[in-house]
């Protein structure tokens, strides 16, 4: 018959368990850590440090390379730009125009030489010069030129 | 050695490297112990101890003062455990309970282990608290520190951590005395 007392374990107390760490390490192991632990910090400081050293030329070639592209650059973005004649006469308006050649002292025949007419602007003139004929005007150019009417 | 000298020589950069050196001869048994109580296996804490002490070297410049080199360098040494426990059940998709019986198996397939029957039941015992809790056990029954200090290192409040401790000693002498 077993004894009831058996099933009652008695507690556990921890004050009275006497303080021990178990674990153990390696022979010479604290001996050796501060060693490992220095030669791994020498070679993270000398990884922090550029592979590659600047010669003492390239210390002073580079800054005036730097200088010289931004000059060029100066340069190239201050170039005066090309002028557009026709986009300032195109500025100036028709009556501004006419009056401009109505106060030169230019001929009607010097402007004619002046300006480069083609086929249609020479077709557009004499059209307009033919409106503002009068019939006599007319019928005396018929009369001296009879093959006028004919050509145009 | 007083923490005012070894920061004086590390400070100097004529004697950086020897006060560094000093620094680390100074604490890497307590760290390591620290480090060790957490991730149980000697490979892993040496990994960590050293990533904490290159910690420390490249932070030692803006070291502020405001608590001790210890306090400091403990903390540094805290966050790297609970860093790595934690990565360890993200990597490889483990519930709590795997990385438990992980460590566990560490503890049982240890040759190396120094401590009696009841010893190894603790630390198996301890393996089943949350990782926190357990980290303020350790530095509360092992390290014997005072609640104050481990407060600045855990940050968290001098009460909490004396509940914290209160649960955790209830919940392991419960484990034992039941295993």
């Amino acid at each position: 018959m077993k004894n009831k007392k058996d099933h009652i374990k008695t507690p556990f107390n921890l004050d009275k368990l006497d303080k021990k760490v178990i674990y153990t390490v390696p022979n010479d192991y604290f001996s050796q850590l501060p060693g490992i632990i220095q030669s791994r910090v020498t070679e993270s400081v000398n990884s922090t440090k550029p592979a590659v050293s600047w010669s003492f030329g390239l210390k002073y070639a580079l800054p005036i390379a730097a200088m010289f592209i931004v000059v060029i650059y100066l340069v190239i973005s201050y170039q005066p730009k090309s002028i557009d004649v026709q986009a300032m006469l195109d500025d100036v308006s028709t009556e501004e125009l006419i009056a401009y050649l109505e106060e030169s002292e230019l001929s009607t025949d010097e402007l004619l030489s002046i300006i480069n007419l083609d086929e249609f602007d020479v077709d557009g003139l004499i059209e307009e010069d033919i409106e503002l004929l009068n019939d006599n005007e007319w019928d005396e150019i018929l009369e001296a030129y009879p093959d006028f009417e004919n050509e145009i | 050695m007083e923490d005012k000298y070894l920061l004086e020589k590390i400070r100097n950069s004529d004697s950086r490297n020897y006060g560094f050196n000093l620094l680390v001869r100074d604490y890497q048994e307590r760290i390591y112990w620290h480090i060790r109580k957490m991730v149980i296996d000697h490979d892993d804490a040496d990994d960590l101890v050293q990533e904490v002490f290159i910690k420390v070297w490249k932070g030692i410049d803006k070291f502020r003062e405001d608590a001790s080199l210890f306090t400091w360098i403990y903390k540094i040494a805290t966050n790297e455990c609970l860093t790595f426990l934690t990565k360890k059940k993200r990597r490889f998709f483990l519930p709590l309970t795997d990385v438990e019986s992980e460590l566990a198996t560490k503890v049982d397939t240890n040759s190396q282990l120094d401590g009696n029957d009841i010893q190894l039941k603790l630390q198996k015992a301890l393996l089943k608290l949350p990782d926190k809790q357990r980290l303020v056990f350790n530095m509360k029954y092992f390290d014997e520190m005072k609640y104050e200090e481990i407060a600045l290192i855990t940050e968290t409040s001098v009460g909490a951590l004396k509940a914290s401790y209160h649960h955790a000693v209830k919940k392991i002498e419960e484990i034992i005395t039941h295993d």
